[in-house]
């Protein structure tokens, strides 16, 4: 019989998302010799699940806290790259008005942006914190940057016009897409630091 | 809050480690759940509970060495202290005075 190699995409997420378990991670890939790939993605899935599910059982104050402070945290972060992007998108718009009308022309595929928005934040935050060892400055402008240019790809191509247009338009889903493109560049970032100090280790 | 009684997961974990000795890990221990409890096991929620019964001292665990089939990953191994055997032993004298005395269960049919 063929020995089947686990999707290195399964084994990259679950070591992004739960990077402190090796062991976990070579008892899957282990497992999936004789067990194939649906099987592998199946138990990365639950496994990523079933993280916050047993922090919380564990310790709920310590867990509720966190899961509060990350969230104001991602909140905050994500709405001021939206209101940087609403920004870009007004000084654009005082330059040329015809700007306004071609915006939000994909605004049916918006759910596909949101979910790619993580993939692409974590691949983002992967080579941010590559930089991020060098010059801690210059690491901040990327994570600024990459967060102010998604929110405007997304207010640009996602978020149609409106008559009156407002400073901020949907503010609210706007803040909630770019939250998630922000929670991907930090899960980026820390699962690269987390890599180097296993190997350093 | 630490618990005084194991769920019916955490004993078969135990009884999985005890049967296997000093080849219990992750994959043998889920293999033998699957095996002798006719159940499909997440190995994520295996090592939750790993996790658990070692916070309250009834297993404990090493680090062996990376292995090449394993990507280079390590195997963490457990072992049942005395007070996860004694936890053990309780729950089977607990369920045998259920189990003594329940006529539906006599004779070993149905």
């Amino acid at each position: 019989m063929i020995a089947r190699q686990p999707s290195r995409l399964a084994v990259a997420l679950l070591e992004c998302c739960v990077p402190d378990n090796e062991p976990l991670t070579g008892d899957l890939i282990e497992a999936a010799r004789d067990r194939g790939r649906a099987w592998f993605w199946r138990q990365v899935l639950l496994a990523i699940v079933a993280r916050p599910v047993s922090a919380w059982r564990a310790d709920r104050s310590t867990t509720t806290a966190t899961v509060l402070v990350t969230a104001s945290l991602l909140a905050v972060i994500g709405f001021q790259a939206v209101v940087a992007a609403s920004l870009v998108n007004q000084l654009l718009i005082l330059n040329d008005p015809s700007w306004l009308a071609t915006r939000g022309r994909y605004h049916s595929l918006q759910p596909w942006f949101a979910l790619g928005s993580f993939a692409a934040a974590a691949l983002a935050g992967r080579a941010i914190s590559r930089v991020h060892r060098a010059n801690r400055v210059a690491a901040v402008l990327a994570f600024s940057t990459c967060a102010t240019a998604w929110a405007f790809l997304h207010l640009r191509f996602f978020v149609p016009s409106v008559a009156l247009e407002p400073l901020l338009s949907r503010p609210a889903l706007q803040t909630a897409v770019t939250m998630v493109f922000v929670a991907g560049l930090f899960v980026g970032m820390a699962s690269r630091t987390t890599c180097a100090h296993h190997r350093s280790s | 809050m630490a618990r005084d009684y194991l769920t019916d997961f955490e004993l078969m974990i135990l009884l999985s480690i005890l049967r296997l000795g000093d080849e219990a890990y992750g994959v043998p221990i889920a293999r033998e759940i699957e095996t002798t409890g006719g159940r499909s096991v997440v190995v994520a929620a295996v090592y939750a509970a790993l996790d658990r019964l070692e916070a309250n001292g009834l297993v404990s665990s090493a680090v062996g060495d990376p292995t090449p089939e394993r990507g280079g990953r390590a195997k963490r191994f457990f072992r049942v202290t005395p007070a996860g055997l004694k936890s053990v032993r309780q729950a089977q004298r607990a369920f045998t005075r259920l189990w003594n005395g329940v006529p539906q269960l006599e004779g070993g049919r149905g």
